[in-house]
């Protein structure tokens, strides 16, 4: 059985990323899972360089090692507990299908990759600063989970207008089809671009989905651009309102990344708006 | 793939440099004390640490862990030394990383599931006495100085983490040997430094292989050695690993770990270096430092050269009896204080298999009997306490012609004789049934044992039932695994 799920750490826009959680349950009437995650680091804090080692000298770090993390493994999972409790609560205010709550052990990515085959679209909030880097974790999901993955960035605002990055690959064709069958989101105006030099190919492309979405008696627009894809993309987005941006989030191995840099990775680092990235 | 290597190499970068750095300083002394005991050149000790901490950091199955030149492999070595000099011995170290990479792929580590946590125990202590031990040359027919020092030593050890503000930053082992040494340099102290044991090394270490003839005789003289090795090293890195991952909550892989020593080893006897492994003591100081993952294993051994080799000259004068006073407190370090407080509450079996694992180790220097006759007599504990999980219900029928034993339980070589010694003989029965449906043969002596009554039974004119021997007979178990099904295992325990 697939379902939505909103992971959330209490730091990072928990409550808009509950929010869009419960819409897209509600779109695609499927049931709301919330996912709090007690990450475990058995770094101490203090700092001790004395570099010796006295008698026992192994039991006592390892009491010391439990006391610690037992005190904050205590605090997260109450912190956890709670905000679970407070987001189920505003959940249930809208959310016309079944909610759960689960708390887990251990590593973000390593949870979440449990869940992956049911997963039908994962939220997660993420930390936006002025032109932010991404940070590992939200990376390290993105690379490794196959599923869309809505990344909430900011206060909830009913969309209206979602942005589509298409570049007509089989990956962006595929999404386009599931998404209109089972959309994420429903009675939006879909705002579709494609960024190539290549001005006719561009409408070509273009065309055909915009074919694809009057059929579907959805409302599409469509533009051609050309340029740099990143800042195209960032400029459309701000200048035509859009509320979401929906890219493909390719698979980069991590040296070509390195290498090339990634445009999606770009994007990420600096949009203001919520991205949903589909795979 | 990039994960992993992105959490075990670089997930703590600032607590694995200074952790590293703690332990390269650390790790000094040891590989000189060690290439002591060896009888070999302090180089050969520091090379090898060098090498072996460098190239487990990016082969071994545990980060965090440190391996190096330690007191359990040279302790084996001594006689090969001895008899045969170092360039055996450099054979010898390459033998025992071919032979831990072929352990490791025949599934080794499974096999410390037999080595019981008594016996564990045992080893580590008997390695801190080991390592306490290997001090006392040191100590012995020298004048009241070499005390003095020492004492002052393990006082500023143990003394200078309570120094405000520098206490907890500067490394004491690092400030007992830096005072000791400016003492002894400026005030004229005469007494042995590291520079009378014998060589250190002036620069990179370089490829060589072993200088011996290859043949079958070579091989003779190192096999023996090499297994110790390859064995000791094992042991003390998979129980090492076991500390490890207790202290930080998280997994190593034994199997890689085990393939990774091997490696290291390889690489050690090339460059001219002792062969290694884990370090209970140093992997401890590691943890405590703040070091987690695979970069404070190499950054330890990287500085270790860099220091060695460019300060070979200040390392020559640093008096033994600094190093003697780090030495002790590696061995206090190592030692399970823990285990001592609980000789009481534990049962004596469990105490005394940890007794003779330490008592053999200590008598014999080799870690490796010590942790045999420990495995032997947990086993046989073992055996004796399942042999009582065996019981007979006696039953007659109205005119006491008929006699039933039921037997309920485990029947094997241990309780066999039990099991013989519960029929009586002696009565006159017109007939005896054995009923064995609820006990489990675990053996042929089980079996044995059960010929041997109905045998004397019929000779004494009784018909003789036996009931369930078909069965029972059948659980002979050699085939290992089917147990693992719920069913069967049901049958093992509650009867057939």
């Amino acid at each position: 059985m697939s379902y939505v799920l909103c992971c959330v750490d209490g730091k990072n826009y928990s409550q808009s990323a509950c929010d869009y959680a419960v819409m897209i349950s509600n779109n695609m009437k499927l049931p709301l899972k919330f996912l709090n995650i007690i990450e475990h680091s058995s770094k101490s804090e203090k700092l001790d360089l004395s570099g010796n080692i006295k008698l026992g000298e192994k039991d006592d770090i390892l009491e010391q090692r439990v006391e610690e993390e037992a005190i904050k493994s205590k605090l997260a999972i109450k912190e956890g507990k709670e905000l679970l409790v407070s987001l189920k609560k505003r959940a249930l205010i809208t959310c016309s299908n079944e909610i759960t709550l689960i708390q887990m052990h251990g590593d973000v990515l390593e949870n979440i990759l449990v869940f992956q085959k049911e997963i039908a679209v994962l939220i997660i909030g993420i930390k936006t600063q002025e032109n932010h880097k991404i940070g590992d974790n939200v990376k390290d999901i993105i690379r490794e989970i196959n599923k869309p993955i809505l990344l909430v960035n900011n206060e909830f605002i009913t969309p209206k207008k979602l942005l589509i990055a298409y570049n007509g690959s089989e990956k962006a064709k595929k999404f386009l089809k599931e998404s209109s069958i089972k959309p994420i989101f429903k009675n939006i105006h879909r705002d579709i671009v494609n960024v190539n030099d290549d001005k006719t190919a561009s409408e070509k492309l273009l065309n055909e989905v915009k074919e694809f979405y009057i059929k579907q008696e959805i409302p599409v627009e469509i533009s051609a651009l050309s340029g740099d894809a990143k800042t195209e993309i960032l400029i459309h987005l701000s200048q035509n309102d859009c509320d979401i941006l929906a890219i493909g989030a390719f698979g980069h191995s991590r040296i070509k990344e390195f290498i090339f840099g990634s445009i999606t990775s770009d994007i990420l680092a600096q949009c203001k708006k919520p991205i949903l990235l589909f795979k | 793939m990039y994960q992993t290597i992105k959490k075990e190499w670089f997930s703590n970068i600032r607590g694995d440099i200074l952790s590293g750095l703690v332990v390269a300083l650390a790790l000094i002394p040891e590989a000189i004390a060690f290439s002591i005991i060896a009888g070999v050149d302090p180089k050969v000790g520091l090379y090898a640490s060098f090498c072996i901490a460098v190239v487990i950091a990016f082969v071994g199955g545990r980060p965090g862990m440190i391996s190096a030149a330690t007191g359990a492999m040279a302790l084996v070595m001594v006689t090969l030394v001895k008899d045969y000099g170092l360039q055996y011995l450099l054979a010898a170290t390459l033998l025992t990383g071919v032979l831990q990479i072929i352990m490791a792929y025949i599934g080794v580590a499974k096999l410390m599931s037999f080595v019981a946590r008594a016996v564990v125990v045992g080893f580590v202590n008997a390695l801190a006495i080991l390592i306490f031990m290997a001090q006392l040359p040191e100590l012995t027919n020298v004048t009241w100085h070499v005390y003095a020092l020492t004492i002052v030593g393990l006082g500023i050890i143990y003394l200078f983490p309570y120094v405000p503000k520098i206490g907890k930053i500067l490394p004491s082992p690092l400030v007992t040997i830096v005072v000791l040494t400016i003492f002894v340099y400026f005030a004229g102290v005469d007494v042995r430094n590291v520079g009378d044991m014998g060589q250190l090394p002036d620069t990179l270490p370089i490829f060589l292989l072993p200088d011996i003839p290859f043949n079958f005789e070579t091989l003779q003289i190192i096999f023996p050695y090499s297994i110790a090795l390859a064995v000791v090293g094992l042991l003390e890195s998979f129980m090492t690993t076991t500390i490890v991952d207790e202290l930080t909550d998280t997994k190593g892989d034994k199997t890689k770990e085990a393939r990774g020593q091997g490696i290291a080893n390889i690489a050690s006897g090339c460059i001219g270096g002792m062969a290694g492994c884990a370090m209970i003591g140093q992997s401890i100081i590691n943890v405590k430092s703040g070091g987690r993952g695979r970069l404070s294993t190499f950054i330890a051994g990287f500085f270790l050269l860099i220091m060695v080799v460019f300060l070979s000259d200040i390392i020559s004068i640093i008096p033994m009896a600094a190093l003697v006073a780090v030495m002790i407190m590696v061995s206090i370090g190592t030692f399970d204080w823990g285990s001592i407080k609980r000789l009481k509450t534990l049962p004596l079996s469990t105490n005394i298999v940890m007794l003779s694992t330490v008592g053999v180790t200590v008598y014999t220097h080799n870690l490796a009997l010590g942790v045999i006759t420990g495995v032997l007599f947990a086993s046989l504990f073992f055996a004796n306490k399942i042999s009582h999980f065996m019981y007979c219900n006696i039953s007659y029928n109205e005119d006491k012609s008929s006699k039933t034993y039921q037997f309920v339980g485990q029947v094997f070589f241990n309780s066999a004789d039990k099991f013989y010694e519960t029929i009586n003989f002696k009565e006159v029965l017109d007939k005896v049934i054995i009923d064995i449906s609820r006990a489990h043969f675990w053996d042929i002596s089980a079996v044995y044992a059960l010929d041997k009554a109905v045998i004397k039974l019929r000779r004494e004119g009784a018909d003789v039932e036996v009931i369930g021997q078909s069965e029972a007979t059948k659980t002979i178990i050699d085939r290992f695994g089917i147990h693992d099904k719920p069913e069967e295992i049901e049958k093992v325990m509650g009867g057939h």
